[in-house]
């Protein structure tokens, strides 16, 4: 049926019930099926953890969009890469390091152009080295954020005069701890506690032997934390009086004025660098998501994050920007020499990741 | 054009002496008896019941049976048929394993001591469920004489919220500066909050118990409505007490709602994982939080689907055993 005798028919109000259904059919037909242009081409989605979808951490981009993009959190490596494979779609992800190699070999991932990272040789050289920023001659992870793991404790109530990550094992303090719900984290204090040569990557016989230290730990953990503000709730309530942490805790706990003061341990603190992912199944505008990265490298989000939660920034523009006091305070004024001399999180074998988190499994079961 | 055809047939049914008269061809006789078999009928009108639950659950289930016997290294899931994840899952070993007693013979344990946990967590409840909704039952069913449509929505008010939203809210209840902790504080009953309530077995069992409430009382209170009251008096008439008539009249009559309330809480809560998840803490995990974990951070979804057979097959020889024996017992009430 032509579009001429279609009009005629309707006009004259001799159009069967069976041709209108048609019409309607394929008009229905025609707006659920056609690509949508238009959508696609002004959105982001970003991928990343809780807390940094605060407006503070990408006012430039707000400058010059006008709106922020979408976010979706994760709580955990594994389990962000476990979303993306089981298909969720975003433009933008916020892996650490360690974790990068693994997604990349997932698939989920896609090279980044640093040539459109405007802010690119502003980063300390160190982080751009690191193994998941550079994967054979391409860069899958343009470094944002980094800053420390450690136990933070209750100053009133926990005897730290140790100075050692084994409190978490003392049983003076069973069902007053929480840990991070992490296999990677897990394995890596109980690694450093029973010895192993390598924590991020122990042999076999280095697992064994660290699996007795994971229970004892597992043994006196009221629960295991996902997201920083349940150990924040805990240790304010003191029902909890020290946690596995981040040292973005330490900064919010005090300013609420809990007494509560961060380790600085003698096996060495342990540091995680963090950074922006270009996704391999994305639907976004990929101009928004370079601009998007752009905006978390610059020097005023990273002021930002320095006063805001105390972690350190990639570019070292940035640190001209905050008070050298505060730096001091937070323990992060030489970047360089921190990332040289604490441990930093380094990738695991996909082996001993997979047995490590079958042990941490069994030991969370109880056995 | 068989729209056109249909129409035809439907007016020719209308006019049937006509049609019959005229034409007694074979096709059209064998459109008109099956046209008037009821059984023929009744599978029409069941056909889109049975396409959702094809599509919704024998498909995914084939789907989970198929995956249970491949086998995943690293990202890549091999589907050539293998026992690879069975056999992780009864491995035997020479020395048990021992949980609440029971000793566990096999190479990697974790899988039946968290079934076993799971079924037994999940028995407590279903009997703590049903301890709770039968006197509710019975009080909507017998006591309430006007308003009893309000009634039920009242039982069933918690139930407009989601699931997730109503085991949070034990969090909040339970938890270290909760409801019940600030409650006697404040009270002066205790000086420091209790530390027991919450991330435990126990707070599973009862976030449970309430979350899976209302799936009990209805059943129940349908049973015990459908009782003829006569029988009760009956009962009383030839000289039975209160206990004695509740015994040998009102629960066996109800049993039937009692019974299937039981299937209805006892078989979703045991593969429960949200709930061990938010207030179960690190002594509350049970076998659904296993499974999770093969699906996502275990990265071996295959073995994730041979745990879940295993345990529905568990779960559905349970029941089907618990059905055998009620049915042995009430098996004379049809």
């Amino acid at each position: 049926m032509s579009y001429k005798s279609f009009m005629r028919d309707l006009r004259a109000g001799t159009l069967t019930r069976r041709q209108m259904m048609a019409a309607l059919a394929s008009v229905g037909l025609v707006t659920t099926t056609f690509p949508k242009p238009g959508r696609a081409e002004d959105s982001c989605t970003v991928f990343t953890w809780a807390g940094y979808d605060d407006p503070m951490f990408f006012q430039p981009f707000l400058k010059k969009h006008g709106s922020a993009p979408n976010f979706a959190i994760f709580g955990e490596g594994e389990e962000g890469l476990q979303k993306l494979r089981a298909g969720f779609t975003a433009d933008v992800a916020h892996p650490c390091t360690s974790y990068v190699g693994r997604w990349n070999d997932a698939g989920v991932l896609r090279p980044i152009d640093v040539s459109k990272v405007e802010q690119w040789n502003d980063i300390f050289p160190r982080f751009r080295e690191i193994p998941g920023v550079v994967i054979g001659s391409d860069y899958f992870n343009v470094p944002f954020d980094w800053g420390n793991e450690s136990i933070l404790y209750r100053t009133d109530l926990v005897d730290a005069g140790a100075n050692s990550i084994g409190l978490l094992t003392d049983e003076k303090y069973e069902g007053k701890l929480a840990m991070y719900d992490s296999a990677e984290s897990m394995g890596a204090v109980s690694g450093v506690l029973s010895g192993a040569k390598d924590p991020f990557a122990m042999t076999d016989a280095e697992l064994d032997a660290a699996k007795p230290v994971m229970k004892q730990i597992n043994a006196n953990m009221r629960f295991y934390w996902t997201d920083a503000t349940q150990i924040t709730q805990a240790l304010a309530a003191g029902e909890i009086v020290g946690a596995w942490a981040w040292n973005a805790a330490v900064v919010d706990l005090k300013k609420q004025g809990v007494p509560v003061a961060y380790m600085r341990p003698k096996e060495g603190i342990f540091t995680w660098v963090c950074g922006m992912s270009l996704l391999e199944n994305h639907a976004g505008s990929e101009e928004l998501a370079y601009d998007y990265i752009n905006a978390m490298l610059d020097p005023g989000t990273g002021k930002t994050l320095i006063e805001q939660y105390g972690y350190g920034h990639s570019n070292k523009q940035s640190f001209a920007q905050v008070a050298p006091e505060r730096l001091e305070e937070l323990g992060i004024s030489d970047p360089d020499a921190l990332l040289q001399h604490s441990r930093v999180y380094w990738p695991t074998p996909p082996e001993t990741k997979e047995k490590l988190i079958k042990i941490f499994d069994e030991v969370k079961a109880g056995l | 054009m068989l729209i056109g055809e249909e129409l035809t047939s439907i007016y020719v049914e209308g006019n049937a002496d006509r049609y019959v008269g005229e034409a007694r061809g074979s096709r059209s006789r064998w459109v008109s008896r099956f046209r008037n078999s009821e059984s023929v009928r009744g599978y029409l009108l069941l056909v889109p019941a049975l396409l959702v639950v094809g599509a919704l659950l024998l498909s995914p289930l084939a789907a989970l049976v198929a995956l249970s016997f491949a086998s995943q290294s690293y990202f890549d899931i091999d589907y050539t048929p293998t026992l690879t994840n069975y056999r992780t899952i009864f491995a035997p070993a020479a020395e048990p394993v021992y949980f609440l007693g029971i000793p566990f013979y096999l190479e990697s344990p974790i899988f039946m001591v968290l079934l076993v946990k799971s079924i037994l967590m999940s028995l407590v409840s279903t009997a703590a469920v049903i301890l709770l909704a039968y006197p509710m039952a019975y009080f909507l069913a017998f006591q309430v004489k006007r308003g009893k449509v309000i009634w039920i929505i009242l039982i069933t008010l918690p139930f407009w919220t989601s699931y997730l939203l109503r085991v949070f809210s034990w969090k909040i209840i339970l938890g270290f500066n909760g409801v019940v902790n600030s409650g006697l504080v404040d009270l002066g009953i205790i000086a420091q909050p209790l530390d027991f309530l919450l991330y435990n077995p126990t707070a599973v069992v009862i976030t449970l118990a309430h979350a899976w409430a209302a799936f009990a009382i209805l059943p129940i209170y349908v049973s015990l409505e459908k009782i003829d009251r006569s029988l009760f008096e009956a009962s009383v008439d030839l000289g039975d007490s209160w206990l004695k008539r509740f015994l040998r009249v009102t629960l066996p009559l109800s049993w039937p709602g009692v019974a299937a309330a039981a299937m209805l809480v006892f078989i979703p809560t045991v593969g429960d994982y949200v709930t061990p998840t938010l207030v179960g803490g690190r002594e509350g995990i049970m076998i659904g939080n296993i499974v999770q974990s093969q699906f996502g951070k275990a990265n071996n979804a295959p073995l994730g689907a041979a745990v879940s057979i295993v345990s529905m097959t568990v779960v559905a020889i349970g029941v089907l055993f618990f059905l055998w024996i009620s049915g042995r017992r009430h098996g004379t009430e049809r």
